[in-house]
């Protein structure tokens, strides 16, 4: 049977929990509910299907939270939020961001293709000093006696491993993006400033990695051509 | 539906002008800004008590608690001179905005 009381102090504990204050403005979104779902009862809802109506036309008590936030703001604050705009994690701009309880503007499409767009020069960049230019360089090392220097060797060997288990790796990330997008309430937030971080290292990494296989070139060139005399 | 950003940006404006009219509580101003905009404006009902509680944090509005006929609390909010102020400068950018809005339609059936 539905406990009307019951679950109105449910959902004020869930909204404490939230860190929605009482009594302002905890008693006003109360006052609120009970009269919105008693409109939704007079015109024929049963009182559990009105309270949930009604419950979800208030909205998520973390959402609420921050635009409560937002009504004292101290330059400290309004700081924070700045930097978290410019680190993609959106809704803190617009006080009045009134009829949009999802935070997150863009949507997951959007983020997946465009880290996919912005991974795919370091992915081919890998590949090619992967197949091409890595193993002509081992062999000029070896005639030409040159030995790889430790920095160097330490990241092939680590981009031959990561070569070896793509497949089991690829899978791995599939896996877990997929339990976060399945089950994670919160990822939905931070999915785009995850992406973007992880999208710039890999650009990052990559890049790192053909420059100073560039340089070393370079050096075993010459030492080649020093052999050859 | 209407945009969000048009929908967040009037929000502020038709508050004030609600509360023109004598004084309310937020359940009364969200029925009547459904009913007058025939349903297409509808707020996510928990997002107007920031924007109340921020206005009044600004000295547009001010509030008092009170018990309704049926012994209901509520929470009633009124316009202060500041509100009035800022009501007209919104009218007055509301207003030049639809007249170039218009002008410029009517233009294209001429």
């Amino acid at each position: 049977m539905f406990d009307l009381e019951k679950s109105i102090a449910d959902w004020r504990r869930q909204m404490l929990a939230a860190g929605i204050k009482t009594p302002v403005p905890l008693e006003e979104l109360e006052s609120h509910l009970r009269e919105e779902m008693q409109e939704h009862v007079r015109s024929g809802l049963g009182e559990q299907a009105a309270f949930e109506t009604t419950i979800r036309q208030v909205g998520q008590a973390e959402v609420l939270k921050t635009e409560f936030a937002k009504v004292r703001e101290t330059i400290y604050e309004q700081l924070k939020h700045f930097i978290y705009a410019l680190a993609g994690i959106p809704n803190y701009q617009l006080v009045t961001n009134m009829n949009t309880p999802i935070q997150n503007p863009e949507p997951r499409w959007a983020t997946y293709l465009k880290s996919f767009a912005l991974v795919f020069p370091a992915i081919f960049v890998w590949v090619g000093s992967c197949v091409f230019v890595v193993p002509k360089l081992k062999e000029i090392c070896v005639v030409s006696g040159t030995t790889f220097p430790k920095p160097i060797w330490t990241a092939l060997v680590l981009s031959d491993f990561i070569k070896n288990n793509l497949i089991l790796g690829t899978a791995a990330i599939l896996v877990t993006l997929i339990l976060l997008e399945w089950r994670s309430r919160r990822w939905p937030h931070y999915r785009r400033l995850v992406f973007g971080i992880a999208a710039f290292s890999l650009n990052f990494i990559a890049l790192a990695l053909i420059a100073s296989l560039l340089v070393f070139a370079v050096i075993a060139g010459a030492n080649l051509l020093q052999h050859a005399k | 539906m209407i945009r969000k950003e048009l929908v967040a940006a009037s929000a502020e404006p038709l508050i004030l002008s609600l509360l023109a009219k004598g004084e309310s509580y937020g359940y009364a101003i969200i029925q009547e800004v459904k009913v007058r905009s025939g349903g297409k404006l509808q707020w996510t009902d928990g997002m107007l008590y920031p924007v109340l509680h921020r206005m009044e944090h600004r000295g547009l509005i001010k509030s008092r608690w009170a018990e309704s006929e049926t012994g209901r609390k509520r929470k009633y909010y009124s316009l202060k001179k500041d509100g009035k102020t800022a009501m007209a400068k919104h009218h007055e950018q509301w207003s030049l905005v639809h007249s170039v809005l218009a002008g410029l339609r009517k233009e294209q059936y001429v």
